[in-house]
């Protein structure tokens, strides 16, 4: 049983009256993954997360946790528990009995209790806050201990929704890694919502980007990156300069051609395109090269002129505009980079090689 | 800033004298060393008040009231809290509408809800008036003030903290019980003390409904018929007042205090 995923979910829809929130979601979740749903607010990744933790009740579909069907298992006896986005720390007890909550319904020793309680405090660094009331709890404290309430009662999945989402750039970033180190230790399968893309780039094992109440893509954050598989996922995931135009040509090594106003391009083509298709080529800004003449075969070329240039230390940023159709373009390149372009702003070209871009469905 | 002009202080001023000169005058009376209440004063003196403890009938009225608004609080508060939180929790069908309904009682006028109970206890059940009668008619008119209270009271906190505790194991009696109540505790004694005193100070449906026994209110009517004894009536009225005023602000007080800010997570 053990190889058999934690989390699967089959054709799960969610309706709210006649809208739907949720369509046929079908994927896996493995076992002691860090697991992200990220998409734009309203994509319905909350929703899914309520429907894991048995807040909310699939309209169809069926869930399995751990093997067990979860159709008519109130949330109370799911093997599942959440941190909540308000963290929901309960204001009439103190840290220690909001940590110890949970512990009440199991059939535990009160010294037992009690040391599980004072584990999960060292857990998440809270010794001795323990008697704190919960509205002398900073931020990124009423945090931890929505952490230690969850992660006491030692769920099979824990559920995270968007909990940094409250706090402040710096203590963000560092509970970030805390939290990666947290479930390196306790080994536990994280499902964690968040919107914000970087976010899961750096937390996760995989990551199922959403939109609309789809999954769109469900991948490493590597793969994500340098793989996505439609024009959403490209421009959500980091930044990318697309341009559109049509199938011309598809090789059967993978690649294909499209030509469009901007110019001709070759690149890594995703299975399904024929010739005549609409499409856009993808690239990377720091994929992009700039030059001061036309490369000689005239594909993956645009002419373009600079319109501003910021240097960040250890990387510059420049944008252009393209000569033919007047298009924002990103480019990115190193601390030491000599094809920053100096003096002549107008007159330059833009080009990289065939394997560094994509060829996706516009 | 700007100064308010004069106007507006003379009529905040007249405003309050009328709204609270009339009350006012009843305990100066009360301690009036006179058989009227009329100017001028003759002196001071509390024998209407050590009167009071010497008359039976009226502490005899005073204990039926003060039964009735201790039932009439416990059960309307009792009565009002499964329908706020039904209101306040569910997606309910109508529950506008609903809502409005529970709250007619503000509106009807109380000599036409005395008179419609009467018939219904009379003509219809064909029970005997008593203080139960007096009861049930309290409760009905405590209904909506309970209500209004307990569910802003309700709404007032964060809806994940009920689903944590769903999370963390709780089935949703414990979680009532150990989230739900405890959060909700200053509506409930502002709801109790809401309940008490209306039931307490009401006249009109306890006039109509109650059988042999009076209730205090209606005890304090049947004596303005003895012009000599108003002083002792004005002595009562005043004690209902104060302790009303006192509950009243006490009820207030409660409700008011611990009421979160609407910051998630926040107190």
């Amino acid at each position: 049983m053990t190889d058999a995923p934690i989390i699967a979910m089959s054709g799960l829809v969610k309706r709210f009256g006649t809208l739907t929130v949720l369509h046929d979601i079908t994927f896996d979740i493995e076992r002691g993954e860090f697991f992200s749903l990220l998409g734009p607010s309203g994509c319905g990744k909350t929703t899914l997360l309520r429907i894991l933790a048995g807040i909310e009740q699939p309209s169809e579909g069926t869930l399995l946790i751990d093997g067990q069907p979860m159709a008519g298992v109130p949330a109370n006896r799911r093997p599942t528990n959440m941190v909540f986005q308000s963290y929901a720390i309960f204001p009439h007890l103190n840290v220690e009995e909001n940590i110890g909550y949970g512990l009440r319904n199991m059939a535990l020793s009160k010294s037992e209790a009690a040391a599980r309680v004072a584990e999960a405090l060292t857990l998440v660094k809270l010794e001795g806050l323990g008697k704190r009331n919960a509205h002398q709890l900073s931020g990124g404290q009423r945090q931890r201990v929505a952490l230690a309430r969850a992660l006491v009662c030692r769920p099979k999945v824990l559920l995270l929704d968007e909990p940094l989402s409250a706090l402040d750039k710096k203590l963000r970033e560092e509970m970030q890694l805390e939290l990666r180190a947290l479930q390196r230790t306790v080994g536990i399968t994280f499902v964690f919502v968040t919107h914000d893309q970087e976010e899961a780039l750096t937390l996760s094992d995989r990551i199922a980007v959403m939109d609309k109440g789809h999954v769109l893509q469900i991948d490493s954050p590597r793969g994500l990156y340098e793989r996505p598989e439609s024009r959403t996922v490209a421009e959500f995931i980091g930044s990318m300069n697309l341009f559109s135009g049509r199938v011309t040509q598809v090789d059967p090594g993978g690649m294909a051609e499209i030509d469009g106003p901007a110019g001709r391009f070759r690149g890594i083509a995703r299975p399904g395109l024929a010739p005549g298709d609409a499409a856009v080529a993808a690239i990377r800004p720091e994929r992009i090269r700039i030059l001061r003449a036309a490369p000689a075969d005239g594909i993956n070329a645009v002419a373009a002129a600079l319109q501003a240039s910021s240097y960040l230390g250890d990387r510059s940023l420049h944008v252009l505009v393209g000569t033919a159709t007047g298009q924002q373009i990103t480019v990115q390149s190193g601390p030491a980079a000599d094809d920053t372009p100096e003096g002549g702003a107008a007159g330059l070209w833009l080009g990289w090689g065939a394997e560094a871009g994509l060829i996706l469905p516009g | 800033m700007l100064r308010r002009p004069d106007f507006l202080w003379v009529y905040a001023v007249v405003f309050i004298a009328f709204l609270y000169g009339p009350v006012l005058l009843m305990p100066l009376f009360s301690v009036n060393d006179g058989n009227f209440a009329t100017f001028p004063l003759k002196g001071f003196t509390l024998r209407h008040y050590s009167s009071m403890a010497t008359n039976t009938s009226m502490l005899l009225a005073l204990q039926n009231s003060l039964k009735i608004a201790v039932i009439v609080s416990l059960l309307s508060t009792a009565l009002a809290i499964p329908a706020a939180l039904a209101i306040t929790r569910f997606r309910l069908p109508g529950a506008a509408p609903i809502v409005s309904f529970m709250m007619l009682p503000l509106v009807i006028p109380s000599i036409v809800m005395g008179v419609a109970l009467l018939v219904i206890i009379l003509k219809f059940l064909g029970i005997q008036l008593s203080l139960w009668t007096v009861a049930a008619g309290h409760i009905l008119i405590c209904l909506p003030y309970c209500m209004s209270v307990l569910m802003s009271r309700l709404e007032g906190f964060d809806p994940s903290l009920e689903e944590a505790s769903r999370d963390l194991g709780c089935n949703a009696w414990q979680t009532f019980v150990r989230v739900t109540l405890p959060l909700a505790m200053p509506g409930v004694i502002s709801s109790l003390l809401m309940g008490f005193i209306i039931s307490f100070d009401e006249f009109v449906i306890a006039f109509f409904l109650t059988g042999t026994e009076n209730t205090l209110p209606v005890y304090l009517y049947s004596q303005l018929r003895f012009p000599n004894r108003l002083p002792g009536t004005l002595a009562l009225g005043s004690l209902i007042l104060i302790v009303s005023a006192v509950l009243v602000v006490l009820a207030e007080i409660i409700r008011k205090r611990g009421v979160p800010s609407g910051n998630p997570g926040d107190l």
